[in-house]
């Protein structure tokens, strides 16, 4: 019963709805700014797909030690912090070299426009609904979590059956909203992206090509398990989904954890910047255990959302880092929350 | 008065202090900091530029460009560079003995070689690539350290810049290019007519540019952050209640909304002041009288013919006009809140609006690059940046100004 209404309080405010309605016009806008300057299929063609339509086997015979080095050279890199991107490149060897076994038909994924369309989805889309939805989520928790405090009947329904327990049901009922917020922004928005962009992608072909042009480089695209563009795209939703979930659960743990709605705000910017600025400087070398650890973090798996489940760049050193990222980082706020929900059982009433 | 001082006093209590400094520190650690580090390197490569600055002022003239003998200084670094890969085993064991025949033999590349030789040439190119740039040879001496190929690569720039700006079929490519955009049109006419003759550093414009944009978004969104709760804070807890039927009844959002603004402005102003303390300490002062307007390797580097004193004054301008707006954008949406969770909930469409705006529209400023110039006026008017900042700010105080007079007539509760 609680759920419900709490559910409802959640799903019919205005202001959330409002930003729900934002996010997807956004969406539209920056979809219809593409169409618009989408080139015609004439010129998209690169010599590389060409390349990639040949009947050859591209995997057979290619070496990922060949990309490691690449990365060394590029970002001059020396010592351990070489070893590390060298020993993650031989352990995607074996992936390129089963990939080769199957003995596939050429893989034709990049070739022609639909590189066009897969830099648009995975790269740029993907990458702008999951930062939406994420900040949907925060929001939508932070609000949850204050909603008795703002509108002063903290002590009424903390003098309830209920008691201060309603923290908990309000938990299960931000995830559950985030996730009905989540699936709007998302639904609408790859609705508006096949409604415009009218093109058959070969769903069923591996997503592993040789060129991968969403990163903008010349190297391979392959993922650490064989997906089919389909799979690909249902599994990049689910960590997007992932992500918005693990940012509800930071909204929540600073609405709990800090009595003022201000501080707790100020302390989910301040923590979101710092993930940006110490990801993006040169504080942390490239190759070193501690930025592939930091770069574990949310602002950086949205940043990189075109390379997930493929290796990560040099940057990470980690097989399969995004699923690694949420979880770690599920785990490390979940416990923030229940920390913040012990609080809140013997904090004061002021 | 003391009403408008005990409203500042609200906007700036202790703890938006130091969260304010808690952000510059990040800001300046993680960002600004390298952003200052990678100017002074991008200077260690205008030595030659610098030179001509200290020697000849703000312009360089035809003579004082004969006189300075750009081609002649390069036949003498080009005999540093020869002595250099002659007296090298790596060069002379593959029969390279000067730096035209290294040249030569990088222009031939790797055609017609198969797979493994690729990869051999591959490697010994960028070996002797390394080899050439190393600072090894000369760590004897402090006053040059950019190697002999680096100073011949500056060289060959500024050959580019001041003797051939003119020959330069890619200018001329440009002037076809940008001839339905009238104000590069413009631009690139001036240009002609004076030589290219300004001795502005290459890489001031984009340094500054890139700088303003991080200071500028900083400050807007922390003005964003520090104007809005206090506002709220009255409403939340029913205190506007009690300053309407005091004698300053609703005259008081006039003294808070002035409060909001001139924190905004005065906010703003010290941030921009504070940063660019670090870039007057690398030494950008001393350009202050040198022309914005050039053109370098066929690219249209500015659009406008203002010295570097009055584009930083103007860049100043537009971040302290976008503060202002975006105080009173904040102002209107803290008045329509009852609590502080309802402004979070509006503050923060408006910060990102404003950082995609800045973005968007004011980075790159007065270069024919900037989105707003090019792809949707189309180069048909002058400084548009400029005109969007006052704009934004003009509607953003009428905005605030029409509510505040529709306030004296409004339902107490609504």
């Amino acid at each position: 019963m609680v759920y419900r209404y709490e559910l409802k309080k959640l799903l019919l405010s205005p202001l959330l709805l409002t930003l729900t309605l934002l996010c997807v016009l956004a969406n539209l806008t920056f979809l219809l700014v593409e169409h618009d300057n989408a080139p015609s299929p004439r010129q998209t063609n690169r010599p590389e797909d060409v390349l990639a339509a040949q009947d050859a086997s591209i995997f057979d015979g290619y070496s990922a030690a060949s990309i490691a080095e690449s990365y060394i050279r590029w970002y001059r890199l020396e010592g351990t912090n070489a070893e590390h991107v060298r020993a993650k490149y031989d352990a995607l060897q074996p992936v390129i070299d089963r990939k080769a076994a199957a003995d596939e038909k050429p893989q034709l994924h990049f070739s022609g426009q639909v590189s066009d369309v897969h830099v648009l989805l995975f790269g740029k889309l993907l990458k702008f609904f999951s930062q939406e939805v994420g900040l949907l989520a925060l929001l939508t928790a932070l609000l949850s979590a204050v909603y008795e405090q703002m509108r002063g009947t903290e002590s009424i329904v903390y003098a309830s059956r209920v008691g201060r327990q309603v923290q908990l049901t309000k938990l299960w009922v931000t995830l559950s909203a985030s996730a009905v917020l989540s699936l709007m922004v998302i639904g609408c928005s790859l609705l508006i992206f096949f409604a415009l962009f009218d093109f058959a992608i070969p769903w069923q072909a591996d997503v592993s090509s040789v060129f991968d042009h969403a990163l903008g480089e010349t190297k391979p695209f392959i993922t650490w398990n064989d997906l089919t563009v389909a799979e690909y795209l249902w599994a990049s939703l689910g960590i997007s989904m992932g992500l918005a979930w693990l940012c509800a659960l930071i909204g929540f743990a600073a609405g709990t954890g800090f009595r003022s709605v201000y501080a707790a705000f100020g302390a989910c910017v301040l923590l979101f910047t710092a993930f940006d600025l110490v990801a993006r400087s040169s504080l942390l070398p490239v190759g070193s255990m501690l930025k592939s650890a930091w770069g574990l973090n949310p602002m950086w798996l949205w940043k990189n959302s075109g390379t997930w489940f493929t290796d990560g760049r040099a940057e990470m050193l980690w097989a399969n880092f995004e699923r690694l990222g949420l979880c770690a980082y599920s785990i490390l706020f979940a416990s923030a929350v229940w920390g913040a929900y012990h609080l809140l059982r013997r904090r004061e009433i002021h | 008065m003391s009403l408008f001082f005990c409203e500042w006093k609200k906007i700036w209590n202790w703890r938006v202090v130091g969260l304010l400094f808690t952000f510059a520190a990040l800001m300046w650690f993680l960002v600004l900091k390298v952003d200052v580090q990678n100017y002074k390197t991008l200077m260690t490569s205008a030595h030659y530029q610098r030179e001509m600055f200290e020697k000849y002022g703000t312009t360089l003239e035809v003579e004082e460009l004969d006189e300075y003998d750009i081609p002649g200084k390069m036949t003498a670094v080009e005999e540093e560079l020869d002595n250099q890969i002659s007296s090298d085993m790596l060069f002379t064991n593959h029969g390279i003995h000067t730096y035209k025949e290294y040249q030569t033999f990088m222009a031939n590349g790797m055609d017609g070689m198969d797979e493994q030789a690729a990869e051999r040439f591959f490697k010994l190119a960028s070996q002797m690539d390394e080899q050439l740039w190393s600072n090894e040879t000369r760590k004897g001496s402090q006053k040059l350290l950019v190697p002999p190929v680096g100073r011949l690569e500056m060289l060959a720039e500024l050959q580019n810049r001041y003797a051939h700006y003119e020959q330069s079929s890619a200018l001329h490519g440009l002037t076809r290019e940008n001839q339905n955009h009238p104000v590069a049109a413009e631009a690139i006419r001036k240009i002609q007519s004076k030589h290219n003759n300004s001795l502005v550093p290459t890489a001031l414009q984009g340094s500054v540019s890139r700088y303003a944009s991080v200071v500028g978004v900083s400050a807007i969104l922390m003005t964003i952050l520090i104007v809005s709760p206090s506002l709220t804070r009255d409403r939340a807890r029913n205190v506007y209640l009690l300053q309407y039927s005091s004698a300053a009844g609703r005259r008081i959002l006039w003294i808070q909304l002035a409060a909001a603004v001139s924190s905004a402005c005065i906010f703003s102003l010290v941030v921009i002041a504070v940063s660019a303390i670090p870039l007057l300490a690398a030494g950008m002062g001393d350009y202050f009288g040198v022309s914005m307007l050039f053109t370098s390797y066929s690219s249209l580097v500015f659009l406008y013919e203002i010295t570097f004193a009055q584009y930083v004054l103007l860049l100043a301008g537009m971040i302290i006009l976008l503060c202002a707006a975006a105080a009173c954008f904040t102002f209107v949406l803290a008045r329509f809140s009852t609590n502080i969770m309802n402004t979070i909930l509006k503050i923060v469409p408006l910060g990102l609006a404003f950082w995609i705006l800045y973005l968007g529209a004011i980075s790159d400023t007065f270069t024919p690059f900037n989105m707003l110039f090019s792809s949707v006026l189309h180069g048909r008017m002058v400084m548009p940046e400029l005109i969007l900042c006052v704009v934004l700010a003009v509607v953003g105080v009428l905005t605030v100004v029409s509510i505040l007079v529709r306030e004296r007539k409004t339902d107490v509760s609504s």
